[in-house]
């Protein structure tokens, strides 16, 4: 049985640490997976997050036709690849921050400036501390925005992956986007 | 914003509205006085209006030099701070380690750990502090050091250790061969530095192999313990959130984790859990393998495993060595062979390992010092703590718990601890006997489920009585529950002969322990029966059996019969064991004592002293050659050729019986201390060769010291003080002091006629002395009616007393009969015997 897959059922079992050694081997999967697909690319090539998550689950855990998991069980593992995924992205935004502020990286190995423009995307710092802020008061919130927008689950997998109704993450969602994009343009994180 | 419960709920029922002015209302309403929480819901309103498909796209991951992005990251030829990095060595969850290249203040290679990309939340950054923060409290030369710590460029933590060049413990053992020994002394080290980790308040919760490298320092192998990465310092506390949660403790490596690891309720983890993984660690060293094999944990479903690890119990090394394919390179890897491998491991070794491995944490060592203690005695061999089986130590508590007379607790201890001993290596016997065609892996299952089986029976047993008793009737406690054991055997085995057999066997050693000699008999009967009916006529189990037969035979003073038996167990012994085996020597022993109280037709003891001297020093030598100078079982033997030597009497014999018996007392006293009852019978035999020897001080000294040990344990008057306290008066009378010795002969003749009853057939032994001595104080009544029991007691037992007795007894009572009456002193000799008395105590 693979690590993942055991690490999946010591979470179930309620340990409280399990997460902590899943995230590490989902993240370094992310990481490889984007690496080698950018790689693979034209420089400035985009890759959708929820491609990257499910093909890292496939590698991780194996195809659904395989260990008999539920959806629950599935539910970790997307928990902990959006987890990585958004530390992935945040870490990108981070250096680029830097890159931007003339920090120190001496040894980075730039690449020749690409003609093609970055296309617009989400403040991921300023999305980053906004969600820690929903995140103190509303978990479960918060959580259904890490599924659905680093993981890239859809409404219903996301639910599912949860434990709720749909009804319920359509509620959650709702207010959810509307809290931290209010948050964000508060901190005048938003392209206008 | 804040309560964002409330706000939530306001901000739905608004959303319901359908009119801003009803909205409006709405809200005036229900933020009626909170200006805040208006404001709030106003801009998400505002929000909400041109939210538009915020978030509804997943994230992408790209544009410019994503490529680069992702794969910065420390690697080697970086430098941070004074360290350039050289390559990477390690990687785990949280950090990844180089080897890097000091340069200021002084040049070194070292060891640097950094936290990964992408992993520098505050909580894992707070775990990696404490990890380095445990490090750095240790000071131990077999714990790696930190050095350093600091951040690198892009902020993340790290620290610098001092760099072990090394490889992992089992692979350097396995690398150069290294004999069991040398392993063992390798450990060692390790056991400290555990311990000085603990004593620090740090457990370590990942010993396994991989974290612990030997470095060679100056041609010295020098082992090294890393890694205290998941090491929880005990003030640590533990966050749990949601499901989705903080980080809280990891988990070790399955392979090495203890059975409370294995349970999730990491709170209740300590110092123990390391001795466990410690335990596997010895375990691997000696087989080669973990308790649980790798291969099938990674086969297995994983709460299955965690189950696995808590509940069942592994084989001991020994009967993993048995079922293992690749035993020969095995063997070879450890500078022995195969059989010779299994041997050494199996006994003390396989009780040091399994004690580490209880599943029940107080059943280990409770530090890491106890553990390397027991090994190096191991060593050293001397007889080490762990005992094998669940039983001793049930009983060791029992006795505690009900305040038992030390000795009834230690022989019945040291009964056991002989019988599981003997049982464990019974089984073998019993399953190879009855199953000689299965497979050898079929075998040492059974043959560890078996011996397992036996030792919970008995502690089932010892442990399932009520602690009831009143102080002072222990015996009769322990004696109930040893009836109600046989019972058992008796009725719950009826399918499983072999396991009733060796349980009988070991039944009989706690009967000999509480000196129930005839139940020891009877017991012993019904064993050759059942191994008869078993196994047939000529092996091991039925040896065994003769062999018990014949020692209660000897107690219960049936000399020639004990005799026949026991010589026909020694032959058995030797056709099926091969000569010089540890069942023979016991054999040997127990004739020699037999012989001891024999006589042939004419009255002649010499003969029989001889052979039982030789018998003796056959018996002592095969205890010298399989236990070495040191141990219990060949103090025994000393013992036994102590006392054959001084009955012969002769100032040869006398001088090596004395030189024998202190031999003894050294070994004896090494081993129980000063406080023992088999020290005691040593002194006390010491005691009589100084007798013989006319060093009367020195005898009555002895003698007292055993008398005085012997009532500190047992309390006064009990029968193994019998022979004592004549002695002393043997002594006395020598001296010229009459009183006291008439007083000391008394109480011999009380204690026996108390403990066994008024017909005791020693009892004449002591009575005739007695009456002499009362007869020279002038006291003749009193004198002829001791003599005239003493005449009367060996008339009830004809052909069974030693006919000096019965003709000394006889010539005393004519001779104060005469003082007394003139001619007319004929003794007369009662009318009916009364009822036999069969002795029930041990007399020497």
């Amino acid at each position: 049985m693979g690590d993942v897959t055991q690490i999946i059922l010591e979470i179930e079992h309620g340990d409280a640490g399990a997460a902590d050694r899943l995230l590490p081997l989902v993240y370094n999967e992310l990481r490889r997976l984007a690496a080698i697909k950018l790689a693979q690319e034209k420089p400035g090539q985009t890759l959708q997050a929820t491609a990257l998550v499910h093909d890292a689950y496939l590698r991780l855990v194996g195809p659904t036709g395989g260990e008999p998991t539920q959806w629950d069980s599935r539910g970790h593992f997307f928990a902990a690849a959006a987890e990585a995924m958004r530390r992935i992205l945040v870490e990108q935004a981070r250096h680029k921050s830097r890159l931007k502020c003339g920090g120190e990286w001496k040894r980075v190995d730039l690449d020749s400036a690409c003609a093609v423009s970055e296309p617009p995307s989400v403040d991921l710092l300023a999305l980053d501390e906004a969600l820690n802020k929903l995140a103190t008061n509303q978990p479960a919130k918060a959580e259904l925005v890490k599924l659905r927008f680093f993981a890239g689950l859809t409404m219903g997998e996301a639910a599912a992956a949860m434990g709720v109704s749909l009804a319920t993450a359509e509620r959650h969602w709702t207010f959810a986007r509307t809290w931290l994009y209010a948050q964000m343009a508060e901190n005048g994180s938003l392209p206008s | 914003m804040d309560n964002s419960l409330r706000l939530e709920a306001i901000f739905f029922a608004a959303l319901e509205m359908d009119s801003p002015a009803e909205r409006s209302a709405y809200l005036d309403d229900a933020c009626a006085n909170d200006g805040e929480l208006r404001a709030s819901i106003e801009k998400m309103f505002a929000a909400q209006a041109v939210a538009g498909a915020f978030l509804e796209q997943p994230a992408i991951v790209g544009g410019v030099n994503a490529r680069v992005d992702l794969a910065i990251s420390e690697r080697a030829g970086s430098v941070i701070g004074p360290y350039k990095l050289l390559e990477q060595i390690g990687e785990g969850g949280m950090g990844v380690v180089f080897m890097a290249e000091q340069t200021q203040p002084i040049e070194r290679t070292v060891a640097m750990k950094i936290i990964k990309p992408g992993m520098d939340t505050r909580h894992v950054i707070a775990r990696f502090e404490a990890e380095r923060q445990a490090l750095a409290m240790m000071d131990h030369p077999n714990i790696a050091q930190v050095l350093d710590a600091g951040t690198t460029e892009s902020g993340r933590p790290y620290f610098v250790m001092e760099l072990v060049k090394g490889v992992s413990i089992t692979r350097y053992c396995d690398d150069r061969c290294l004999p069991v020994r040398a392993r063992l002394k390798l450990l060692l080290p390790v056991c400290q530095a555990v311990q000085h980790a603990h004593q620090k308040g740090i457990i370590h919760r990942d010993i396994k192999p991989t974290n612990i490298l030997v470095a060679e320092y100056d041609d010295r192998a020098v082992p090294k313990v890393i890694d205290f990465g998941v090491a929880k310092a005990t003030i640590q506390k533990l966050t749990e959130r949601t499901m989705f949660t903080e980080f809280g403790q990891v988990v070790g490596t399955v392979e090495y984790m203890s059975p409370e690891q294995a349970k999730f309720n990491q709170l209740d983890v300590d110092t123990r859990s390391d001795i466990y993984s410690l335990g596997v660690l010895l375990y691997e060293l000696l087989t080669g393998s973990t308790p649980f094999e790798r291969q099938r944990l990674r086969d297995t479903a994983f709460d299955e495993v965690l189950r696995i690890i808590r509940e069942e119990e592994p084989p001991t090394p020994s009967a993993r060595l048995s079922v293992c394919s690749s035993l020969p390179s095995i063997a070879a890897n450890r500078q022995t062979e195969s059989a010779r491998l299994r041997k050494e491991v199996s006994g003390e070794l396989d009780w040091v390992v399994m004690k580490a491995l209880e599943k029940d944490r107080d059943r280990r060592y409770d530090s890491a010092n106890h553990f390397a203690a027991d090994i190096e005695r191991h060593l050293s061999n001397e007889t080490v703590e762990a005992v094998p089986a669940s039983a001793l130590y049930r009983i060791r508590k029992f006795v505690r718990r009900h305040k038992l007379g030390v000795a009834a607790g230690t022989a019945v201890s040291a009964a056991l601890l002989l019988g599981i001993a003997g049982t464990t290596g019974g089984m073998i016997w019993a399953l190879r006997e009855r199953k000689a065609a299965q497979t050898n892996a079929a075998l040492a299952t059974t043959q560890a489920e078996r011996s397992d089986q036996v030792a919970r029976f008995l502690a089932d047993m010892l442990q399932g009585v009520a602690p009831s008793v009143a102080i002072g009737r222990d015996t009769t406690l322990l004696r109930e529950i040893v009836a109600e054991t046989a019972d058992r055997i008796d009725k719950d085995l009826v399918d499983q002969p072999e396991v009733q057999v060796a349980l009988y066997i070991t039944l009989g050693k706690v009967y000999f322990a509480l000196q129930r000699y005839q139940e020891m008999e009877a017991n012993a009967r019904r064993t050759l029966q059942l191994s008869r009916a078993t196994y047939g006529e000529e092996n091991t189990a039925t040896a065994d059996a003769l062999v018990q037969l014949g020692w209660s035979q000897l107690f219960l003073r049936n000399i020639s019969d004990g005799d026949a038996v026991m010589r026909h167990a020694i032959a058995m012994q030797r056709k099926v064991r091969g000569a010089g085996s540890a069942e023979e020597a016991d054999a040997l022993c127990v004739l020699s004592d037999l012989l001891r109280n024999e006589w042939d037709s004419g009255g002649d003891r010499r003969v029989k002293l001889s052979e039982a001297e030789s018998l003796a020093r056959a018996g002592l030598a095969i205890r010298r050659k399989r236990f070495g100078n040191e141990r219990g079982e060949t103090a025994w033997g000393l013992h036994t050729l102590a006392v054959v030597l001084w009955e012969e009497q002769t100032e040869g014999k006398l001088a090596e019986a004395e030189s024998t018996i202190r031999e003894g007392i050294a070994i004896r006293r090494t081993i129980f201390g000063e406080e023992h009852p088999f020290l005691a019978w040593d002194y006390k035999v010491l005691g009589k060769i100084l007798y013989s020897k006319h060093k009367l001080n020195e005898a009555e000294e002895c003698v007292l010291k055993a008398l005085a040990t012997m009532e500190r344990i047992d309390g006064k008057g009990k029968l193994n003080q019998m022979d004592m306290r004549a002695t002393l008066g043997q002594i006395f009378r020598e001296r010229g002091k009459l009183a006291e010795a008439e007083t000391q002969y008394r109480e011999a003749v009380e204690i026996g006629s108390k403990e066994v009853g008024p017909s005791f057939l020693d009892l004449p032994i002591y009575l005739t002395p007695l009456a002499q001595i009362l007869a020279e104080q002038g006291k003749l009544a009193e004198a002829r009616a001791t003599s005239q029991r003493a005449v009367d007691i060996c008339k009830q037992y004809p052909d069974r007393v030693y006919p000096t007795i019965e003709t000394n007894a006889i010539a005393e009572l004519r001779y104060i009969a005469s003082r007394l009456d003139g001619d007319q002193g004929a003794s007369h000799l009662s009318a009916a015997p009364p009822e036999i008395q069969m002795p029930n105590g041990f007399v020497e």
